[in-house]
């Protein structure tokens, strides 16, 4: 385990230099907003991050469906690996959020429908965490959290489509239409930066998840049912 | 039934109840019953019942309605819909983007005498990112002087 | 205008970073931790 190069090491670094990029150019070379001013520039971290942990989000919606489906380790270490890392990512945003609301909106929350969609998605999946810590038995552990995984997914769409559908305080999303082209390209460079951070984090988490469940497997052979001998 | 079975049971009734979650949020209107804000037309035509009641008000900064106010005091404005329009009473700090043609969401009551009275003025920004113009720089400075004057 | 501060952007921009940095280092701190934890344990 250890020594060996594990090649999402190289994915980490190009994360932080495209991060890096993507911010200096967010905070010292775009423009400021002609009506917002100097605060929109929270745009290139709150949109990425809204971005990576949808996506996160969905990785362990697919991950649930795979863990169910053939109840390999492998799944369900990628259901924990991506569940973590949006919920933290989730978090961040709505702390962002909160941020910039303040800043351009007068106040610090509202109960719009993205707003509460959004906190919705973070008690969700944060309760899908909360629930694999109290389940002892590996089996039970991934095939629960995989279930709880996808019913809490269908909120994911909502997050997205809700400011289509209802009138809300927080704005539609943007194109590039509607982005000045100086503002867009941090906005790119920050979002792949996010799309590898998350990535690494992601199979760090899911690399845990297998060794500890290997340690578990070899200290506690007594606790391993007759099931998770058929796999093995 | 084996486990393995069991597994994938659980993943298509999984799968179903997201799907008629998402289903139920999308097709049953569900949001139109969830009124985010009034118009002015809408708060002018239900007058007596809106009166004291605690409502969210959406519309316009009507251009050239803006007072200057002494420091201290609230701001007044009226805010329209194109075809109405409400005077406001604003006992809040605005954010630094607030200015006449700007969309806002007032939430406070109607007054006897016509006057919306507010804490919370929210102002809401439309999905567009533009460069300043030569010359056009907004900041916080600039919107004190134009509620208040020059001191 | 009722007494108050009009909220600063380039302050609220540096609350927004830094508090996702920050976020984002605890998260790969707590990452490393539980995986020495678990070395420890192996050896």
């Amino acid at each position: 385990m250890r020594g060996k190069f594990q090649w999402e090491h190289a994915v980490l670094l190009l994360a932080l230099v495209l991060l890096t990029v993507g911010t200096y150019i967010g905070l010292a070379v775009a423009p400021p907003e002609r009506h917002m001013g100097d605060v929109q520039r929270i745009m290139y971290v709150h949109v990425p991050t809204a971005w990576i942990a949808m996506l996160s989000l969905t990785v362990a919606f697919v991950a649930a469906i795979g863990s169910l489906w053939s109840g390999k380790h492998k799944w369900d270490a990628a259901v924990v690996g991506s569940t973590e890392t949006g919920v933290v990512l989730t978090g961040l945003l709505l702390s962002q959020g909160m941020i910039w609301a303040r800043a351009t909106w007068g106040v610090w929350w509202d109960w719009d429908v993205r707003l509460t969609t959004s906190l919705v998605m973070f008690i969700l999946f944060a309760g899908v965490l909360a629930l694999r810590a109290s389940v002892d038995s590996a089996e039970r552990r991934a095939s629960w959290s995989a279930v709880a995984i996808i019913v809490a997914y269908a909120d994911v769409p909502l997050v997205y489509f809700c400011v289509r559908w209802w009138r809300s305080l927080h704005q539609v999303q943007s194109t590039p239409e509607t982005v000045d082209a100086a503002m867009m390209l941090p906005l790119r460079i920050n979002a792949f930066g996010m799309l590898f951070l998350a990535t690494w984090f992601i199979v760090r988490r899911a690399r845990l998840e297998l060794a500890q469940r290997q340690v578990e497997e070899t200290t506690l052979p007594e606790r391993r049912s007759v099931e998770e001998v058929q796999h093995a | 039934m084996t486990s393995h079975g069991k597994r994938r049971a659980a993943l298509i009734g999984a799968l179903s109840a997201a799907a008629i979650v998402i289903a139920i949020m999308a097709l049953s209107g569900i949001g139109d019953n969830l009124v985010y804000s009034w118009s002015p037309s809408e708060l002018l035509a239900a007058r007596q019942k809106a009166v004291g009641a605690t409502v969210r008000l959406g519309g316009q900064v009507e251009v050239g309605s803006l007072e200057r106010v002494q420091p201290g005091e609230p701001l007044r404005f009226r805010v329209t819909d194109g075809k109405e329009s409400v005077a406001i009473l604003a006992n809040a700090v605005p954010p630094a983007m607030f200015r006449e043609g700007i969309g806002v969401v007032i939430e406070g009551t109607l007054r006897k005498d016509g006057h919306f009275e507010t804490q919370r003025l929210m102002v809401k920004h439309n999905n567009e990112y533009q460069a300043p113009e030569e010359g056009e720089m907004v900041n916080a400075k600039e919107l004190e002087r134009t509620l208040e004057g020059e001191v | 205008m009722p007494d108050g501060v009009i909220v600063d952007g380039w302050a609220s921009v540096i609350a927004a970073y830094s508090v996702t940095t920050v976020g984002l280092i605890i998260y790969a701190a707590s990452l490393w931790q539980r995986r020495r934890r678990l070395e420890r344990k192996q050896s």
